[in-house]
């Protein structure tokens, strides 16, 4: 019984039921995409989405663990899909090899309940925020770089919540520059699980929509804020 | 006046903002995030954003990676 230890924990008992019948977009299939989405086909996700138009290089196989040696020089997501039909020959992957854009984001997301900025690249982070606030999808964004990770939950498909909350810019700011940092396998790793578990809180009802959480895995600490609305933001003004 | 800053008790002169803070400690704004209680300080606000004793701020980083 595939699911049995995870139906022993409280709310979790029909996950797999709820993750059948969904449909998650996945942007990124590195460090944080692949183990990702591996963790929620393994919990039962059937129906998955995985847009990276980037190809296996050898500095990524310290962290990115869904890769092999073989692997080097082919499409990220075309490897993932392999691996999770691997996994589970049920699922339906959906590889989508072209960069995601603002032309292309309603084709991406397409009957996805669920759509998961696991990237980096900033202005894909910000671009997938604003499109899924259009198109009213359900947005997770999560992001890691040396000791340090994020994530957070955008119910973007209750029109009530931007009000709110806001999107991912009014946190980071439209002009957001994040610095590029180093990175562990394990810390990208933990991070990347932190996402996938969050994917699963969302769909069984827990309370994290409008909430961020920032994890100093150095210091093994998580801080928890909920997101405010930037009235003055450039981005989701617009949309209210 | 007495400020928590990401945990941490710190001393600072009146009437300065979170920008003020910021830019004293070095931090860019356009890579960093702050929340004051518990919740998040929009990034227009960070100029307006007036300190006052007691207050728990916390500022981190945005990352890069994923």
């Amino acid at each position: 019984m595939r699911y049995e230890r995870p139906r022993l924990l409280e709310g979790y008992d029909r996950l797999d039921g709820i993750l059948e019948k969904k449909h998650v977009a996945v942007i990124g299939a590195g460090g944080l995409g692949g183990l990702c989405t591996y963790l929620l086909a393994a919990a039962g996700l059937k129906n998955i989405t995985i847009a990276d138009d980037d190809t296996v290089e050898d500095s990524n196989l310290h962290r990115q663990v869904m890769f092999n040696y073989d692997d080097i020089g082919r499409v990220k997501a075309e490897c993932l899909k392999r691996e999770i039909l691997k996994l589970d020959p049920s699922v339906n992957v959906r590889v989508f090899e072209k960069r995601v854009v603002e032309e292309n984001f309603a084709d991406f997301v397409n009957g996805a309940d669920l759509v998961m900025d696991l990237t980096d690249n900033v202005a894909t982070r910000l671009l997938s925020s604003k499109m899924c606030l259009k198109l009213h999808k359900d947005f997770i964004h999560a992001s890691v770089a040396a000791g340090e990770g994020i994530y957070c939950a955008f119910r973007f498909s209750d029109p009530e919540f931007v009000k709110e909350h806001g999107c991912y810019a009014c946190f980071a700011g439209a002009d957001a520059k994040p610095q590029f940092r180093g990175i562990t396998g394990p810390y990208a790793e933990q991070i990347s699980a932190e996402a996938a578990q969050l994917a699963m809180e969302c769909f069984i009802g827990k309370p994290v929509w409008g909430q961020l959480w920032v994890h100093d895995m150095e210091k093994r600490v998580i801080r928890h804020f909920r997101l405010i609305r930037d009235k003055g933001c450039a981005v989701c003004s617009h949309e209210i | 006046m007495k400020i928590v800053f990401n945990g941490s008790s710190r001393e600072i002169s009146d009437g300065k903002t979170l920008m003020d803070l910021c830019v004293e400690l070095g931090i860019k704004p356009e890579g960093a995030a702050a929340a004051c209680a518990g919740e998040v300080i929009p990034k227009t606000s960070w100029k307006n954003f007036e300190l006052k004793d007691g207050m728990e701020i916390d500022v981190f980083s945005l990352v890069a990676g994923g």
